[in-house]
């Protein structure tokens, strides 16, 4: 878990907030998945949004889309985490991008991309 | 050594790196992404060959078109930073990337685009993301039932409009001169609509919001006075700017930025470097017309690679 908060976030965030979402996002009580669980919170038309899914596809890494249009819930969510509306917004076993960024989520991931 | 570097993704790079691949020109293509500024329009309908595309669509497009001349021409995924002259004669240049690399090229065809310009006003930066959005495709869906305002009349203002109807409750299209300058026939079906409202001579002053944006001030520059319009949204959409920072001080720019380059032949100011698309300082901006010019910089480089002229 240290490991995630020392690497920081993409977007300024209390750190309650962050250490919330890092217990989350591990809740076997600080085990490091191998694979980190990532959440895309999208929108239908969003190009960013396909071009961060096609990027996962290619690279075989499982996650969890939420459709931001319409599930209100997951937008809230996706407000707190994120402290702004646009999309993508993508978490990384806690840690929060804005938009897609190919090498910073690649770094995350510890994938060659 | 290369032939070649080409600076870019979009339609002008990729158009470039066919025709050069297919005069075998030993040839680098250093882009981010493919597809260019496009990449982001939901349905383009004047890519000559196709009645209708999404950006998307084309991006993948134009991308397997010049991959399929892999590895005749050599593609990485990186930034260029920096173009300088390596060598007088006979005439080289150093293109360094973000990634670390340097490479040596006998001509350099900068075709890197432009980017988004900002509106400038205090409230935009605070509340970027916070209701202040650049892309009206994205982000449209999140201000369902809201009151938005778009700002710019040209093709880009208009597609915002269109891409946020099926959602806002009302858009407010604010036009700082008397006249929309985007195409005849988008500007009629949005002012069809019900709910689109378009107020001219406005100069946006102020994005006012705490945490979100709440409404956009602006001034009517006719009468000079200032108004307050509640509004939970602002879609920029003024233009762009041109990315030829890598190439600043090196190469003549215009007033704002462009390369100037010779409409004959793409050439820019230094010996060795073209230029095409958007980062120039010609009149139009359209992917046909970036591809065209850059289609008329490569011919001219591989005469000028093959007789020195």
């Amino acid at each position: 878990m240290a490991d995630v908060v020392a690497r920081g976030i993409a977007v300024s965030m209390p750190f309650s907030a962050l250490f919330f979402n890092v217990l989350r996002a591990f809740p076997g009580a600080g085990i490091i998945h191998r694979m980190k669980s990532v959440t895309v919170y999208s929108t239908p038309t969003c190009v960013y949004c396909k071009l961060a899914k096609d990027f996962f596809a290619k690279n075989g890494v499982a996650y969890t889309e939420h459709n931001v249009a319409d599930d209100l819930k997951a937008r809230a969510e996706m407000v707190e985490k994120s402290h702004q509306l646009g999309v993508p917004v993508i978490d990384i076993g806690g840690e929060v991008f804005v938009g897609f960024d190919k090498d910073a989520l690649s770094k995350a991931l510890g994938i060659a991309g | 050594m290369y032939d070649l570097v080409i600076v870019g993704g979009g339609p002008a790079a990729v158009a470039a790196g066919v025709y050069a691949a297919r005069k075998k020109m030993a040839t680098l293509l250093v882009a981010e992404g493919f597809g260019g500024q496009s990449i982001v329009s939901a349905d383009i309908h004047n890519w000559i060959g196709e009645k209708s595309i999404s950006g998307v669509a084309l991006a993948e497009r134009l991308e397997a078109h010049v991959r399929g001349y892999e590895p005749a021409i050599e593609i990485w995924t990186d930034r260029v930073e920096s173009v300088a002259l390596a060598s007088v004669s006979p005439r080289s240049f150093s293109v360094v990337t973000k990634k670390g690399k340097t490479v040596e090229a006998r001509a350099v065809l900068i075709a890197s685009g432009s980017r988004r310009k900002r509106l400038g006003v205090p409230g935009e930066d605070k509340l970027d993301g916070k209701g202040v959005a650049y892309c009206s495709i994205c982000d449209a869906p999140l201000f369902g039932g809201k009151d938005v305002v778009v700002v710019g009349g040209g093709n880009a203002g208009l597609e915002a409009v269109v891409d946020l109807h099926a959602y806002a409750k009302t858009i407010t299209l604010l036009q700082r001169s008397e006249v929309l300058r985007g195409d005849p026939v988008t500007q009629e079906m949005i002012r069809a609509w019900g709910n689109v409202h378009i107020i001219f001579n406005a100069a946006i002053e102020e994005i006012v919001g705490e945490s979100f944006v709440s409404s956009v001030r602006y001034k009517d520059a006719k009468t000079g006075a200032s108004n307050l319009l509640a509004a939970e949204g602002v879609f920029v959409e003024i233009g762009s700017m041109p990315n030829s920072d890598i190439v600043k001080g090196f190469v003549e720019l215009d007033e704002i930025g462009r390369i100037q380059v010779d409409p004959r032949t793409g050439r820019a100011s230094s010996l060795g470097i073209w230029a095409a698309g958007d980062v120039c300082d010609g009149l139009y901006q359209q992917n046909n017309i970036a591809a065209g010019d850059a289609i008329r910089a490569l011919l001219n480089i591989y005469s000028y690679l093959h007789s020195g002229k």
